[in-house]
């Protein structure tokens, strides 16, 4: 099963993905591909931390390539794969760089293909104008996910002080689905998202 | 922007009717998936219009179809639900029309047995060993997990896992090794079904063959163990025919045949469409036109154990593999849409 994690950029998406990888049991994490121009190009693996350092940035648009991670669930004939896929996060509007766009474009190629769609909002910047706050992009995920298949949307960085305040208008916003509070950095929610993603994988 | 700041002084009601008819003026409505993709990669529609064409193009052919799967998903308990589920899978595998129809039958058959029982009537034993005769590739093993699953949603089996044995499995190597050997295959299987591929192999080897052992023990546990496992037994048409003919007890045992046909062109076309979705290649149309031309014109003259869907299956990796050998030499300016697109140069060839 594949479960595309999606979102505006800055919301989380690649420390959930390393993060809900590793309480899943992952030990490695495919990184970035290395940059030689010689016929064979390897993805290098990284561990966990170094993942964190290499993959996770505060600036915008860190992970232009989709990252694909295998996690194994359940053991012997029951065994089952997940796909996790971090992609590149989506912008209102029009990105003036045609790299970021192709790059944007194969996410929203992947998001119809995929069984699970894991789409992270930014808890605190309800209102706000910064980049990650929740827009247009967030409102036609939430549509087009609904009516597609599976679908979690997680409020990422509630470990951040007034987060919590915003769940109720995320709520009443997101209706019709349930809003799980996460925190990528602490870890919290993931049993939750632990128990239906496995829900989802063995139905 | 102008436009927005506008829409943004007009009621909440009004606003998607609004966004929705501004997007209708200002260029005519993208048809198809790739077009989307193109328009925003060129930067001529944002991420939420992108967006929202996908949905709309998505929306169109079939409408409740998701909205039924979520359900299933929500209402675990709802057995009907996970039963209809199991089967619109089967009825999405392609042709197969009499194996799908015969499941169809077998599924009401155990309904009404169950309804009769809870309401006091005599009901029949629900024992539904089965034969699976067809060539190779034709979608036995396919066939028979998703059984296993259907009589698992409908309380037959209570765990519905399928174990896939062939002859080297059951036989021992030594006198009293067989009937072990054979017991504990059984053993793993309770609760679910027990497929035995190439079964005609156990009867191949003569009188002091151990194959009749085994069989001697899966007709018993059969008899013991009567509501606790299926079986099922597969192979090649005619192996199986003469197999069953030289075991007159097995015939009767087995309730069901099942005769898999071999794949038409326009099936084995349709499969690899699927297969090729699956792993995001596509077909330009002349590849298309030429590969069912292909196929038409090969129809009856594979060997007939060429593999059916396997053969396709060969082939469109083989083309997959001749795809990349083509594009490796110009890798750094090969777009998405040329590494997804499979041309007839590709498939053509000798098979």
């Amino acid at each position: 099963m594949e479960a595309l994690v999606i979102g505006k950029p800055n919301v989380g998406k690649s420390l959930f993905t390393i993060n809900f990888a590793a309480y899943l049991g992952a030990k490695q994490i495919p990184g970035p591909l290395s940059q030689s121009q010689g016929s064979l190009r390897k993805r290098s693996i990284l561990s966990i931390d170094e993942a964190r350092r290499r993959l996770v940035s505060p600036k915008s648009y860190r992970t232009l390539v989709p990252c694909r991670m295998e996690i194994n669930l359940g053991q012997g004939r029951e065994k089952k794969t997940l796909w996790l896929i971090d992609t590149t996060g989506i912008q209102e509007g029009v990105h003036h760089q045609a790299e970021i766009r192709a790059a944007m474009a194969t996410t929203l190629a992947w998001l119809s293909k995929v069984d699970l769609v894991i789409h992270l909002v930014d808890a605190t910047t309800l209102g706000s104008k910064r980049p990650a706050a929740i827009g247009a992009v967030d409102d036609e995920i939430y549509h087009y996910a609904r009516g597609h298949g599976p679908y979690l949307l997680l409020a990422n960085k509630t470990d951040k002080p007034g987060a919590q305040d915003n769940l109720p208008y995320l709520r009443e916003h997101f209706a019709g689905i349930s809003v799980i509070a996460v925190s990528a950095l602490t870890g919290r929610g993931f049993r939750e998202i632990k128990t239906l993603t496995l829900q989802y994988l063995n139905a | 922007m102008s436009e927005r700041m506008r829409i943004d002084k007009v009621s909440v009601a009004g606003r998607e009717e609004m966004i929705e008819l501004l997007n209708n003026h200002e260029s005519e409505r993208p048809l198809t998936r790739q077009e989307v993709m193109a328009l925003f990669q060129s930067g001529n529609l944002s991420a939420e219009q992108a967006l929202r064409h996908l949905r709309q193009l998505e929306n169109r052919p079939e409408n409740g179809d998701p909205h039924c799967l979520r359900a299933t998903f929500h209402n675990p308990e709802s057995r009907r639900n996970r039963v209809d589920a199991v089967l619109h899978e089967l009825d999405n595998l392609v042709g197969l029309k009499d194996v799908k129809h015969m499941i169809h039958e077998i599924r009401a058959y155990i309904e009404v047995q169950q309804k009769r029982q809870q309401l006091g009537l005599a009901s029949s034993p629900t024992t539904l060993h089965m034969i699976f005769a067809g060539a190779p590739g034709t979608g036995k093993t396919t066939v028979a997990r998703i059984i296993g699953r259907l009589f698992q949603t409908l309380d037959v089996l209570p765990k519905g896992q399928m174990l896939e044995v062939e002859r080297a499995d059951l036989v021992g190597e030594y006198i009293g090794h067989t009937a072990q050997k054979t017991r504990d295959v059984v053993r793993r299987a309770l609760g679910g079904v027990l497929f035995v591929d190439e079964a005609y192999s156990l009867a191949r080897g003569g009188d002091k063959d151990f194959g009749k052992e085994a069989i001697d023990t899966l007709v018993k546990a059969m008899e013991d163990q009567r509501d606790q496992f299926l079986l099922i037994l597969a192979g090649y048409p005619n192996e199986m025919a003469d197999f069953l003919s030289a075991n007159p007890g097995l015939r009767s045992r087995f309730p069901i045949h099942m005769h898999f046909p071999d794949y038409a062109p326009s099936e084995l076309m349709a499969i690899v469409r699927t297969m090729l979705a699956e792993r995001q290649y596509q077909l330009t149309l002349e590849a298309d036109r030429q590969l069912l031309d292909f196929l038409l014109r090969h129809h009856g003259q594979w060997h007939v154990n060429a593999g059916n869907a396997r053969l396709v299956r060969n082939m469109m990796e083989r083309a997959i593999r001749k795809q990349a050998g083509r594009l490796v030499t110009r890798l750094d300016s090969a777009t998405r849409d040329e590494l997804m697109t499979l041309i007839w140069a590709d498939w053509e060839g000798e098979w």
